[in-house]
């Protein structure tokens, strides 16, 4: 098997190619409305600048959808709606690319060229995607060794869909043109488990850059597989990186199976291809109980058959756990706009289909017992579409080249045919750019800022008690986020702790108050989520300038998220203020107490250690 | 300097299309060589992936050819597909513009290049068998000057006298209302639609607005209406056109599909996408008339000037118009100028060098820089002097260029500054409105 993956990760920061704010970064806006424009479109076909048309662009074609958009006035500007030219590439984002193919060894090219990739599936206004190739080769470190990379790209993020119908769709334009960028391994990794490895590998490094967006669909893995005699194909959206090496390795089972039954197939006709005829059925259904057929038929539609000689039984193999091969005709016929297929290896009483009506359609396309058929309701012109998929599909000698829609469970359907270079050209509405000396300037300040992080992060990793660390990791949602929360850290409560070891504050004394005094705190019900990281530290300060002491913590911390105060404003209103050196020897020798006494009337107020000290020294 | 030579011969040889190998200082790239400006410092060139990349011509060690162009590729280049129509009821003139435009790989960006027939290839075959198409210029229309119009007016006139049921005009967008405007004073007794429209996104792209706005023009000028129109996006939606009447048109937005505003009128009618279906919404829309006489006029006195009017304008500039047979002012709000008639020391007033053009005889026509609403010289005071001064165009609501370029149809016929003010403030092709319609601007 070879396996590559594309990682699609979004870059903070403003859009690609216009200063709109990307949602994500601004999220106090989504809760106001600032009004939405709305409006319709249509997309068309168009030929490369080589003339030729990409046959993912011919499928969609096809459909003739309209496309509704919302456009946000927030975050959309004229740019979005395709009412305005692109503005200049974001240098910002550009820089973060070469950054990026700097940590990836990938070589930066000379002059820039933003393509524009025909999607016309409505996700893009214009009718493309706009994208260009910033780095070419390179290699990412993972823990199974090194992986090569083909290609780093600058792309816009596509429109978000809200919902997709048989004759149109409707998208939010809040997210189209948020800046991402794409890298792609080369097709080296031989398992499923590689892939994953490979995934979080990129996934890991992209986000020590501190230059992406982080959160849900910020990052999207695609992945391409092929086997010994099958051929490329795409997995687009697998959400769940732990999916990754299940999805590839049933992908890698499922080209295995489609050879089989191809070559079945191929065995059973003797080579004589499917001829793609299609019979009209309508007349047999004119009063049919079946829901499918009888609803396309009374909404002006018609009933179409297409004869696959010799497959009885074929269609009903199962390729994957709950996808038959049937399964794989279907997603064929749904791409040309209709809902779906009803074949004769299924249970046709299910659809209401009764067996007079079945012999009927039999009759019709003189269908032998060792025949099978396939029936496709809906708008003629749509229906023929679907069966003459379905007919270049079941031709197919093997596994085709496609683009599949990855399904949560680790399967995949049929999207579209795979895209290939004919849907790129160039974006004529921007002059190629040079990639000159202040990108590159910027990059390398970018770079060299993350390896000094690294360092950092790496010292003070090294300095931290392993056995301090792991309990204070599992400490999570106590108090709130806050932008100094370092990115580097898996919460703000270890980015507290780190920062204590780092400022020389008792580790343990800081490990105690986080996974104890804070989580005893919540439990009784004091609003922990009100303190955050600079609220902590100056607790922790306090402490080390001995404010208080280590048994008056939980009352301070209980004040500070109960009345929002510092902590030495609440160690002054407690009366809990550290009596120490001559003040608590001239306390000692003034009340006359044996040393439990007196510990246990101040203990809230003194330092257990240098009570004890000062015991000695008096007596 | 020896290797620079021999570099320059390979680069040379190779020619855009052949398929190379570029060997440079940071590797070696494979792809097909695109078309370049030769001045420019990189060489541009599509990978394997689709992708283009620019290769700096310095850095190059060797260029290898691994296989010499396709026929096909350079046929794509050079030559324009050619292909007959069956005649049909409408004829169509191409002028060029972004509808016909075509991606210019030398130097990235579109120009005008498509065919008149090309035009019609995205149209439905039913569509299409009722067009005539005609390639007149291969324009943007920023090139086209008042000769063109001339050209314009008689190639419809001819489709017209011919048997054509309506006219469609592919235009550039960025002077469409000028030629709008001419056609309305040249195409007198009109007894059919003359309906221009074009693009604002390339058909380069999915997303192209011209094979919406051509077949709603087509519809436009089968359609029970007479005169000449702009057929262009109603709003941002793939929905309908607005069509609006020539003269009382004019390009608002720089961008926008949506560009083409009716200026102090309504539009005449809307074109539903869908069913092709003309609604009327103007009042003052003319019904077809068969049997009407078509005039055509098309002389000129192209010797005008529009002048924009702004703070700091020198008073020389006005007195150096002295050589023209006519001027225009796009002058401020109701259409002021800066008179000066409080004696301020920093004011610069033009009121003199404009009286002395009128004295010389030149008529001088005020159209409002605000674009919506009427000229006014009555109101104020400074309004007043100049409509004492002899300026032309008092209660008008022409837009600046409708107004220029009907001074010269006008001063293409009279010569009298009487006549001429007359004719300039007497609707001619419905370029002033009798009433203002409360109306969205």
């Amino acid at each position: 098997m070879k396996c590559g993956i594309e990682i699609h990760q979004r870059i903070a920061g403003r859009k690609l190619f216009c200063r709109c704010p990307s949602p994500s970064d601004h999220p106090s806006s989504d809760g106001s409305k600032a009004g939405e424009a709305r409006f319709t479109r249509r997309l068309h076909a168009v030929l490369s600048e080589l003339g030729e048309m990409d046959a993912a662009v011919r499928m969609e074609s096809i459909r003739q959808r309209q496309f509704s958009y919302a456009a946000s006035l927030n975050e959309c500007c004229l740019v979005e709606a395709d009412e305005e030219p692109p503005h200049q590439i974001s240098q910002e984002a550009l820089a973060a690319a070469v950054a990026i193919c700097r940590l990836l060894k990938s070589k930066v090219v000379d002059e820039l060229h933003v393509m524009r990739k025909n999607v016309i599936d409505g996700s893009n206004t214009s009718g493309f995607q706009r994208t260009a190739l910033v780095g070419i080769g390179g290699e990412v470190e993972t823990p199974l060794g090194k992986l090569a990379i083909q290609t780093v790209c600058l792309e816009e993020e596509s429109a978000g869909i809200i919902e997709g119908k048989e004759g149109s769709a409707e998208y939010s334009l809040s997210r189209l043109g948020v800046p991402l960028v794409e890298i792609a391994t080369e097709p080296s990794l031989s398992s499923g488990k590689q892939a994953q490895e490979a995934a979080f590998a990129i996934g890991s490094l992209l986000r020590k850059t501190g230059l992406v967006q982080r959160g849900i669909g910020s990052i999207r893995q695609d992945l391409n597989v092929s086997i010994p005699g099958g051929a490329r194909v795409e997995i687009k959206g697998v959400q769940e990186l732990s999916m990754i090496a299940t999805t590839v390795d049933m992908e890698a089972a499922r080209q295995s199976q489609l050879i089989q039954i191809s070559k079945e197939a191929q065995k059973r006709l003797s080579g004589k291809p499917i001829e793609e005829v299609f019979v009209d059925l309508t007349e047999i259904f004119k009063e049919t109980s079946c829901s499918i057929i009888g609803k396309a038929i009374r909404s002006g539609g018609c009933a179409m058959g297409l004869l696959l000689p010799k497959h009885e039984g074929l269609l009903a193999k199962e390729i994957l756990p709950g996808r038959r091969y049937g399964t794989e005709l279907s997603d064929y016929a749904k791409s040309a706009g209709i809902k779906g297929i009803i074949h004769s290896d299924e249970n046709l009483s299910k659809y209401g289909i009764t067996d007079d009506e079945a012999l009927e359609v039999r009759a019709a396309l003189s269908a032998k017992p060792s025949d099978a058929f396939v029936i496709a309701a809906g708008e003629r012109r749509k229906a023929q579409a679907a069966l003459s998929e379905v007919c270049r599909r079941a031709n197919y000698p093997g596994v085709p080249e496609e683009t599949r829609k990855a399904n949560p469970d680790g399967t995949s359907s049929y999207m579209r045919p795979l895209p290939g270079k004919a849907r790129l050209y160039p974006e004529t509405d921007l002059p190629p750019l040079e990639i000159g000396s202040s990108i590159l300037r910027k990059a390398e300040e970018e770079v060299r800022r993350m390896e000094k992080e690294e360092k950092e992060k790496a010292q003070l990793l090294s300095a931290l008690n392993p056995q301090l660390s792991s309990q204070v990791s599992s400490v999570r949602g106590l108090i709130s986020h806050n932008e100094s929360f370092s990115q580097e850290f898996s919460s703000p409560e270890f980015s507290v702790f780190a920062a204590c070891v780092k400022k020389g504050i008792d580790a343990k004394f800081a490990a105690s108050v986080i996974s104890n005094t804070l989580q005893a705190l919540k439990r009784e019900g004091a609003p922990v989520s009100s303190l955050d990281e600079p609220k902590l530290i100056d607790f922790f300060e306090s402490f080390q300038k001995r404010v208080f002491s280590k048994s008056a913590s939980p009352e301070i911390l209980r004040a500070m998220c109960q009345e929002g105060i510092s902590a030495s404003q609440a160690a002054k209103k407690l009366g809990l203020q550290l009596v120490t050196g001559d003040e608590l020897l001239s306390l000692i020798s003034k009340e006359k107490l044996g040393i439990s006494e007196f510990m246990a009337k101040h203990r809230l107020r003194v330092d257990a250690e240098e009570v004890q000290k000062a015991f000695k020294k008096i007596t | 300097m020896a290797r620079k030579e021999g570099k320059k011969e390979a680069s040379a040889e190779a020619e855009p299309g052949d398929k190379v190998q570029v060997e440079c200082a940071s590797g070696k790239y494979c792809g097909i060589l695109l078309p370049r400006k030769q001045e420019s410092p990189f060489l541009a060139l599509k990978l394997g992936s689709g992708y283009n990349i620019g290769i700096r011509k310095e850095a190059i060690t060797a260029i290898s050819i691994l296989e010499k162009a396709s026929a096909q590729f350079r046929k794509e280049l050079k030559e324009e597909k050619k292909s007959s129509s069956p005649a049909g009821k409408v004829s169509l003139l191409a002028c060029g513009g972004t509808i016909a435009n075509r991606v210019d790989y030398r130097t990235g960006a579109v120009h005008p290049a498509v065919s008149a027939e090309e035009l019609l290839e995205s149209l439905p075959m039913q569509t299409r068998g009722t067009v005539q198409p005609r390639m007149l210029f291969s324009l943007p229309s920023e090139d086209m000057s008042p000769a063109h119009w001339a050209e314009l007016a008689k190639a419809a006139a001819e489709s017209i006298k011919g048997g054509a049921e309506g006219v469609v005009i592919t235009h550039g967008t960025d002077t469409m209302h000028y030629t709008s405007a001419a056609l309305s004073f040249m195409l007198q007794n009109l007894p059919c639609p003359v309906v221009l429209t074009g693009s604002q996104r390339s058909s380069d792209r999915g997303s192209s607005d011209a094979e919406l706005n051509l077949s709603c023009a087509i519809a436009a000028a089968k359609s029970d209406l007479s005169g000449v129109f702009i057929c262009m996006h109603e709003n941002l939606s793939d929905e309908s056109c607005a069509l609006l009447f020539g003269p009382k048109a004019r390009k608002m937005h720089t961008t926008r599909r949506d560009a083409f505003r009716p200026i102090n009128s309504l539009p005449a009618a809307r074109v539903d996408a869908a069913s092709l279906s003309v609604e009327k919404i103007s009042p003052n829309c003319q019904p077809r008339k068969k049997e009407s006489k078509l005039a055509l006029d098309t002389r000129m006195n192209t010797n005008v000037a529009l002048q924009y009017i702004y703070p700091g304008l020198k008073p020389s500039a006005i007195a150096s118009l002295a050589g023209y047979d006519g001027v225009v002012l796009a002058g401020m709000g109701l259409g002021h100028l800066p008179v000066n008639l409080s004696g301020d020391k920093l004011a610069m007033p033009i009121l003199k060098e404009v009286a002395q053009l009128v004295n010389s005889g030149i008529p001088v026509v005020l159209a409002s820089q605000c674009i919506y609403g009427r000229v006014d010289m009555d109101v104020y005071t400074n309004g007043r002097v100049l409509k004492e001064a002899g300026i032309i165009g008092n209660l008008c609501d022409m837009t600046p260029e409708t107004a220029y370029v009907k001074l010269m149809w006008v001063l293409g016929r009279e010569k009298r500054m009487g006549e001429v003010k007359k004719l300039m403030e007497t609707s001619i092709a419905g370029e002033i409105s009798e009433r203002s319609p409360i109306a969205p601007y």
